[in-house]
């Protein structure tokens, strides 16, 4: 799919080719939700409210190939105000919960251990990991030049090393923490 | 990558579950299909960083009535920079008086007036600037906003006109017309799309009467079926309200070109002055369907008939210009295949130069604004007019005011040249309002 041009076509008012920008971004909104939202069901809100939004003022869209990481600023936005109403910043414990599901003791520690890093860390870490996002596109999103992005994100991972290094107790064995 | 990343990676690249798929796909299905802003809507949108809260009032403060002596027509924006449809609702009564203000972004915004006679809701407003630093307004505040009528979000197209005062004020009128039903007694909310950090609720009620005609008259062509439901007669606008079935392939193939737009000529041969339209549509198989309403000037008296002539939007871009030196004499300038512009008189007091002219053609409305003036140096100047206004009692003079322009000795009147409407003949029709 053509991106700009289905924006180009979108911003004509053919509803059918906003559909279409939406539908094959679904997958990485729902992973940008919840990297911040905790429960699903927050997750859905505020995508909805994303998909009104970005369709009410895809005209102010200037440059139709950034659709993708503009959609992404709306829709960390909508989390946000989620977040802030709800005072539900992403606890590891809820991750906890959907990771049990399959059994995953992995996830929880990791998660156990990311909570150790300041929020914004955190987020720029799992943001990253997303597939389908670059260093380009986060450059985008928090709206700062790519290198600084790798500064931080640098930055984050060292951190993320020297806690690993501290925790003498955790041996990453068989995913599970002895 | 190192062990505690690969992780990461599994837990954030998790595919949606079935909530969220069914909410997007519920979301998507809900959007009005095939909408089209009005004509007027802006989309401009503005970043807004708001501080404060509102301060609804029920009285008119005193800064709110300072504010009020700043407009120049006896306290009126819709007076000062409404349309003509406006200024007629406003010289009729129709407008409910206002005071609230809000203050955000070191701005103060006063709300004036409404009026809402069953054609769209309008608003008048001044914008001032709280900055000494800064004193201009920021004449784009009010754009990223959004409505709700008694409580409730509601969809719609809208646009703003608005003029610099003297005092360096900004006075605005926003037009806005909802997409769904709405009742005739209602608290309109405004509000920015972002945040929650202020908010003004305006009582409106509608007021006047109105004269509606059933047409129910259906034309077509081969991609197109045009069906024509009613004519309504507001104080403040006519408007005609129709219904197209499309072709779902022309719909999404469509560019500028292909855009339908509405000349409308009552029984003298007036052109009335297009205000903007807009609705929403269906998708039903292999065809769009879309309501429609349109509004034009209001008129005084029901004519006659009307005869609708529509047209395909997009004209070539006028590059010819024919220019003629003003000698005090009458002068005919060609607009090209569209018509001709015969100027009878160009006066100037008090720093006003005035042009008076006839337009002979087949859009008189565009045509006339469709020049400018230029001096011998090839300076350009525009008419502060826009529309310039029909002069009362005629078909088709027109006058246009330059607060800037050339010395009278030194005057060129340059006007664009332009073909003949793509008009849609099979589509047109001639109204009979006197059944």
């Amino acid at each position: 799919m053509n991106i700009s041009k289905e924006v180009k076509r979108a911003q004509r008012g053919k509803v059918s080719s906003f559909e279409k920008l939406v539908t094959s971004h679904q997958l990485i909104l729902y992973r940008i939700a919840r990297t911040i939202l905790s429960r699903n069901e927050d997750c859905a809100d505020a995508i909805q409210e994303t998909i009104v939004k970005a369709f009410e003022k895809l005209s102010s869209l200037r440059e139709p190939q950034y659709f993708k990481t503009w959609i992404i600023r709306i829709l960390m936005n909508e989390c946000y105000q989620i977040v802030r109403k709800r005072k539900n910043i992403v606890p590891f414990e809820d991750w906890k919960e959907t990771s049990s599901l399959e059994k995953g003791y992995e996830s929880i520690e990791v998660e156990e251990l990311l909570s150790v890093l300041p929020h914004e860390q955190q987020e720029l870490i799992k943001l990253y990991h997303i597939e389908d996002i670059s260093i380009q596109d986060l450059s985008s999103i928090y709206e700062v030049p790519e290198n600084t992005v790798k500064t931080r994100l640098r930055r984050a991972r060292e951190k993320m090393r020297e806690i690993l290094e501290q925790e003498d107790e955790v041996q990453w064995k068989n995913g599970k923490i002895k | 990558m190192e062990k505690w990343e690969d992780k990461i990676k599994k837990e954030v690249n998790k595919l949606p579950p079935k909530i969220i798929t069914t909410h997007i796909e519920d979301t998507l299905q809900r959007l009005p299909r095939n909408r089209r802003l009005s004509k007027l809507s802006l989309s401009v949108a503005a970043i807004l960083v708001a501080f404060t809260t509102s301060l609804g009032m029920s009285y008119i403060s005193p800064t709110a009535a300072d504010t009020f002596r700043s407009i120049p027509i006896v306290g009126s924006v819709f007076e000062t920079v409404g349309n003509i449809g406006l200024k007629k609702g406003s010289e009729q009564g129709l407008t409910i008086e206002l005071g609230q203000q809000i203050e955000f972004d070191r701005h103060r915004v006063t709300f004036t007036e409404s009026l809402y006679d069953g054609s769209e809701i309008h608003i008048g407003y001044i914008i001032e600037s709280l900055d000494p630093t800064n004193p201009k307004p920021n004449q784009n505040l009010l754009r990223d906003i959004r409505f709700g009528i008694d409580g409730q979000y509601i969809d719609g197209g809208w646009g703003a006109r608005g003029l610099e005062l003297d005092n360096g004020n900004y006075a605005e009128t926003l037009s806005l017309r909802p997409i769904d039903e709405i009742p005739d007694n209602f608290i309109l909310e405004i509000s920015p799309w972002e945040g929650r950090s202020w908010k003004v609720n305006i009582p409106v009620e509608r007021q006047g009467d109105s004269d509606s005609f059933l047409v129910n008259i259906t034309k077509e062509t081969k991609d197109i079926i045009l069906h024509y439901d009613m004519i309504t007669f507001f104080p403040t606008a006519t408007e005609i309200a129709f219904r197209t079935v499309e072709d779902t392939s022309r719909i999404e193939n469509i560019d500028n070109s292909q855009f339908i737009q509405y000349l409308v000529v009552d029984d003298q041969g007036r052109v009335l002055q297009p205000f903007g339209g807009g609705g929403g549509g269906i998708q039903r198989g292999d065809k769009v369907i879309q309501s429609l309403k349109y509004t034009f000037e209001p008129l005084d008296t029901i004519p006659n008939s009307l005869t609708v002539k529509p047209y395909l939007e997009s004209r070539e871009e006028a590059i010819q210009v024919q220019k003629k030196k003003w000698s005090g004499e009458v002068i005919s300038l060609s607009q090209g295949g569209i018509g001709d512009m015969t100027v009878l008189s160009v006066e100037e007091n008090d720093g006003v130069t005035t042009i008076s002219y006839i337009i002979d053609g087949e859009d008189a409305y565009s045509q006339s604004s469709s020049f400018r003036l230029e001096d011998s140096n090839g300076n350009h100047y525009y008419t502060d007019d826009m529309p310039p206004a029909r002069v009362e009692g005629t078909i088709n003079q027109y006058k246009a005011t330059f607060l800037k322009a050339p010395p009278l000795d030194d005057l060129f009147i340059a006007v664009f040249q332009n073909d003949i409407p793509n008009f849609i003949e099979e589509l047109e029709i001639k109204i009979d309002l006197q059944k």
